[in-house]
């Protein structure tokens, strides 16, 4: 029997807030991640993933606080990544209110940490998070959200972390990433074809066809999806008083009374096509 | 005493998520708190046994803090009830094989085996699943979650030595196993209630009705 496919909202958060980067060079500033989290999770998002972008060069002291804060009200899987670089960290994670972590450098570096995460904590709770890079046809693995490469390849890469304990793999399309013109199905198919762990497709939902597109030819076992839902979801989310970042797009927001339930909509669209989704009452 | 609000207890495995399950048991009404390991008795009207971790790192967190005991002992009270949630109901049972093989508390029989030795495609079981009871036993408290979604997140699988024990399966792939269990006073359900959206909560605040 078939699982539905899991629609996870992607909030990429510094702060506590969320931003959106363009091909992770960039970034704008759209709110108060738990906000967010929040609408998403009452809108039937299936499970919710937060990653800091900055929490890798800084630490995660910050993180945890906005994890606990957002985990007292939402009641569907919360996935944390950013920063986490020993069992401690992932422990405290755990604590906060995540209820997967995810892992990248760390686990680039040391892929023992990976083995020993998946022992004490269990395989399902460690998330792999990929970020694949394409560059002359050749793909690389990137460390700190495309910074830098590292000369592994992603399927390759993606078997190893299997190998190694990993419960799950998201596969991240930097080259798509932001950009909405949709997801890297070619790479994503070969990684889901390599490994018996669920994989998620990240990086360039730009409309809901190319949902539909990459879960018919990826058979991925969900999608992360963020830009699509995060500028509909702007448009009537209180807005955000901050000194950090670049604001300006907020200021040209449109704002709205009307709630738009993007999820729901996704959900229904997806179901037509005939695709299995979670939608009861 | 109809307005008097139910306590809830829950263990602190250490490794666990046990914030998810602490704002969801409030969330669903009960009076709760997090059982403090120098506690020599419980007094609940409801212990929850939460799971996110390794067998054996939990059976040893039990044992440390003579939880086997202390359970032994609250179960013997009248109007007592357990719930293990995910690995808290995985280590209800004899003995897990997770890591090596492991020593449960053997509150209900039957083994913990690994998904992956089904099918090694299916080594992990992780999202949205139905649940379907069974009827004969779900009459009242869980008709309402026939065939609905719940979280699931696990490699390891409860396999139960009797029948009766069995209240609900689930389909992972191909493969049927057993997603609720109930003995007496003790329910254990592999799904994560407190991750299962809106239904979850309602199924925790319907626990009162499963004490029969």
């Amino acid at each position: 029997m078939k699982k539905p496919v899991r629609i996870i909202p992607m909030l990429e958060i510094k702060n506590g807030l969320l931003i959106k980067g363009i091909n992770f060079e960039g970034f704008r500033v759209l709110g108060n991640a738990r906000d967010f989290a929040q609408l998403y999770y009452s809108h039937g998002a299936d499970e919710i993933c937060y990653q800091d972008s900055v929490a890798t060069l800084f630490g995660t002291s910050n993180l945890i606080k906005f994890v606990s804060e957002t985990a007292k009200n939402v009641f569907v899987p919360l996935t944390v990544g950013g920063g986490i670089r020993s069992i401690k960290d992932a422990s405290d994670m755990f604590k906060a209110g995540a209820d997967k972590v995810l892992l990248n450098s760390a686990a680039i570096d040391n892929v023992k940490l990976l083995k020993k995460a998946s022992k004490i904590f269990g395989s399902s709770n460690i998330t792999i998070i990929i970020q694949a890079i394409k560059i002359d046809k050749k793909y690389y693995i990137s460390k700190s959200n495309g910074r830098d490469l590292v000369n592994i390849d992603p399927v390759e890469w993606a078997q190893k972390v299997e190998e190694f304990g990993a419960g799950e793999i998201i596969i991240t399309a930097i080259n798509n990433e932001g950009l909405k013109k949709g997801f890297d199905i070619p790479l994503t198919k070969k990684i889901v074809e390599k490994v018996s762990i669920p994989v998620i497709a990240h990086g360039g939902a730009g409309n809901f066809g190319h949902i539909y597109d990459v879960i018919k030819n990826a058979k991925v076992s969900g999608v992360g999806i963020a830009s699509i839902l995060h500028y509909e979801a702007i448009k009537f989310l209180p807005k955000v008083k901050t000194k950090i970042g670049n604001t300006l797009y907020l200021d040209s927001v449109k704002k709205i009374s009307k709630h738009l339930n993007t999820i729901l909509k996704i959900k229904k669209f997806l179901k037509k096509k005939g695709v299995i989704i979670r939608d009861d009452k | 005493m109809i307005n008097k609000r139910l306590s809830a207890g829950i263990i602190d495995l250490k490794f666990n998520n046990l914030f998810s399950i602490y704002k969801a048991c409030i969330k669903a009404g009960f009076r709760t708190s997090i059982i403090s390991t120098k506690q020599k008795t419980l007094n609940y009207d409801f212990v929850i046994i939460p799971g996110v971790g390794a067998f054996k790192s939990g059976m040893n967190v039990l044992k440390k803090n003579k939880y086997d005991e202390k359970i032994s002992n609250y179960l013997l009270k009248p109007n007592s009830f357990i719930y293990g949630i995910c690995l808290g109901m995985q280590l209800l049972f004899e003995k897990s094989f997770e890591f090596g093989s492991t020593k449960g508390l053997g509150l209900i029989k039957g083994n913990i085996p690994e998904l992956q030795k089904k099918n090694k495609k299916m080594k992990t079981n992780m999202g949205w699943c139905k649940t379907k009871f069974l009827e004969k036993k779900s009459k009242l408290s869980f008709k309402n979650f026939n065939n609905k979604h719940f979280y699931f997140v696990h490699s390891y699988y409860a396999n139960p030595a009797n029948n009766s024990d069995i209240l609900a399966k689930t389909f992972h792939g191909n493969f049927e196993f057993t997603s609720v269990v109930k003995k007496n006073n003790i329910l254990g359900t592999q799904f994560h209630p407190e991750k299962s959206g809106n239904l979850g909560i309602e199924f925790l605040r319907n626990l009162k009705k499963y004490k029969n």
